[in-house]
């Protein structure tokens, strides 16, 4: 293994990830589930409550994002916790740690991102669509994708090497992804308003790019500490 | 393994000094008496060219021992100075006034300005609104004058009196140095979890979860007494405040950062395990709490066009007791901090030698 | 016995100098009420005090 770069490991990780996932399809497909009924839960509510019309931009994002996020701290834990502890060992022993959780990040940031265009999929048949500005829809569902990921990904680290389960993820992650919620959030409806916003929703791009920049820095810094028990 | 108690958590000479802080602070600031001011005018509306007695209510003035009183109608650039004044008691004083003026200041709210050579110049912003009657008379208008306001101050010491806060204005000093304690001792708690991460001292890991369980205390101390604050200023228990909105995202956080550390039964990998989670939550929420307060309003004093003081305006009589109540409570804060670590060293140590 | 005797003098004293500070042209501190409040929480905070001295105390001597 020694001989191969960095890269080339990190793909085979991604690589095992991916071939364990599709091996147990109906794990992804618990996951799709999961998202679809939420949706299919806040359709009713909404439909016998006589709000399905009346629903606000920010309340339309605030939902969707919800959705998306009980669906993603299933998805990433899930990658974490089928790992037997032999594996992890065997991981350890072989590759770097930032081999492992580049490998992490980036395959649950694009499991993560999959999920939100199902979600948002889901969302435009069932509910609504509001969207008006496209690109930064785009653009703040593959930055919040990212949040998400990241921090789900280092919780979940913990978490295992804790010996724990999923709510401790969710217990660990949750407060600290008040902040991102609040820009991902505001971005989104921005992105369903109109074009007057454009500002509003750039400055509040960058803002949650500099706290995935920075979770990312502390992930790279602290993972670490944490691979090695 | 390194364990020896630094020299400074043993001297006793701060943690008397925080007492003695603390108890001045808690003496001083219940005994000093809040300034004089005006509670209240009524009517607080009334007709035109109708005759109306006007009441001023204050608090803790002393309108019947003082003299020079003058009252002043103020309104933008214009004002109606007050004659015949009739005063009823030290904090009741009323005086008739017909309002006949221009049309222009019909539907204009005046400001109530006193004056006296005891309480100094005291005044209640928008007392009492002018409505514009069915029919304008003949009768002349009332004339505006220029007031040549006597350069009173007030000369007591006490408190300074603000509308909505009034005596609550005490809370100051217990309620805002939680919120400074919380944040220094947080930041303690940082250093020393990458000081454990960096050496593996399990010393440094105790003093980090020990602060983390200080920093709590602060905050849910903090939160209580803000919400009864708030509760009785602004009229509810949780306005949405971004300073209030922080401490409870910090103190959810170092709950889930206490669960953590329950989860884990090995010493040294719950030590290592809660370092990273601390820092890595630490770091966000400190640009949360420096962010958000920057793009909404706060009802906090000096943001969002508040009413109450802001730390520019902090009075000088209300600084003597918050700068030692400050420095009072982040000292017995750390005091706190550093019995709880001395007692977990000592565990730590008996841990060892079985 | 000493010490409780010694607090518990210091205690009136400032329960009795709280009580005459209070001036009584002010609506808050007019009645017996306000002295009362301050009388008990000074004797809260002092419950604190000897509390963390005395923790502060077995502490110290714990660690000889």
């Amino acid at each position: 293994m020694p001989a191969k770069s960095f890269l080339a490991q990190v793909f085979a990780l991604i690589r095992k990830d991916v071939l364990v996932e599709l091996r147990n399809k109906y794990v992804l497909g618990s996951v799709m589930l999961f998202s679809a009924s939420t949706v299919m839960i806040i359709y009713f509510s909404l439909l016998y409550n006589n709000s399905l019309n009346v629903i606000s931009a920010p309340i339309w994002s605030i939902l969707f994002w919800m959705v998306v996020l009980f669906s993603a701290v299933n998805a990433v834990s899930n990658s974490f916790f089928r790992e037997s502890e032999t594996q992890l060992m065997n991981y350890y022993f072989l590759f770097s740690p930032l081999v492992y959780l580049s490998s992490k990040i980036i395959y649950n940031v694009v499991y993560t991102l999959a999920l939100s265009l199902v979600g948002a999929l889901i969302f435009f048949i069932v509910i609504s669509n509001p969207v008006k500005l496209p690109f930064i829809f785009l653009s703040v569902m593959i930055l919040g994708s990212l949040s998400y990921a990241i921090l789900f990904t280092i919780m979940s680290a913990i978490a295992v090497k804790a010996k724990s389960n999923n709510t401790l993820v969710a217990v660990l992650g949750f407060p600290i992804l008040i902040p991102m919620m609040i820009f991902i959030t505001k971005v989104t409806s921005a992105a369903l308003g109109s074009v007057e916003h454009m500002e509003l929703a750039f400055k509040n791009l960058m803002l949650i790019g500099a706290l995935d920049l920075m979770q990312i820095t502390l992930a790279v810094i602290l993972f670490p500490y944490i691979w090695r028990e | 393994m390194k364990t020896e108690i630094p020299n400074w958590l043993q001297q006793k000479w701060w943690k008397y000094t925080a007492l003695l802080l603390l108890f001045y602070v808690l003496l001083g600031g219940l005994i000093v008496p809040l300034g004089p001011g005006i509670e209240a005018v009524s009517p607080i509306s009334f007709k035109q060219n109708t005759d109306a007695t006007i009441i001023v209510h204050g608090y803790n003035t002393h309108f019947s021992t003082a003299g020079n009183t003058q009252v002043i109608l103020k309104h933008a650039k214009k004002y109606f100075c007050v004659n015949d004044l009739m005063v009823k008691d030290e904090n009741n004083l009323s005086f008739p006034f017909k309002f006949n003026p221009d049309s222009s200041d019909a539907g204009n709210t005046f400001d109530v300005i006193v004056n006296n050579n005891i309480d100094g110049t005291i005044a209640l912003r928008e007392a009492i609104t002018f409505v514009r009657g069915e029919k304008e008379d003949s009768i002349t208008a009332t004339q505006a004058c220029e007031p040549s306001v006597g350069s009173n101050l007030h000369t007591g010491f006490s408190f300074p009196y603000r509308e909505i806060l009034y005596e609550s204005i005490r809370n100051t000093f217990y309620h805002v140095p939680m919120w400074f304690s919380m944040m220094l001792v947080l930041i303690i708690s940082l250093v020393y979890s990458i000081k454990f991460l960096r050496t593996g001292n399990r010393v440094f890991d105790i003093v980090a979860s020990e602060s983390v369980i200080v920093a709590l205390l602060c905050g849910v101390l903090g939160l209580t007494t803000g919400m009864i604050w708030a509760n009785y200023t602004w009229g509810s228990p949780w306005p949405n405040d971004p300073k209030l909105n922080g401490a409870a995202v910090g103190v959810l956080i170092y709950v889930a950062y206490l669960i953590l550390r329950g989860a884990i039964a090995d010493g040294v990998k719950r030590a290592r395990i809660s370092a990273v989670y601390n820092i890595f939550a630490i770091v966000i929420y400190i640009m949360f709490i420096f962010i958000i307060p920057r793009i909404t309003d706060s009802l906090h004093p000096g943001n969002g066009g508040n009413p109450a003081f802001s730390k520019y305006d902090l009075d000088s009589h209300l600084r003597l007791f918050f700068y030692p109540a400050v420095i009072g409570w982040v000292l017995l804060f750390c005091w706190m901090v550093s019995l709880r670590v001395r007692l977990k060293i000592i565990e730590l140590k008996k841990e060892e030698n079985e | 016995m000493n010490k409780s005797t010694l607090i518990a003098a210091v205690f009136t004293a400032l329960f009795s100098f709280s009580a005459q500070a209070s001036g009584a042209d002010d609506l808050m501190r007019s009645g017996l009420k306000y002295p009362v409040v301050v009388g008990v929480l000074l004797c809260i905070f002092g419950g604190i005090a000897v509390f963390m001295i005395m923790l502060e105390r077995r502490i110290s001597k714990l660690e000889k």
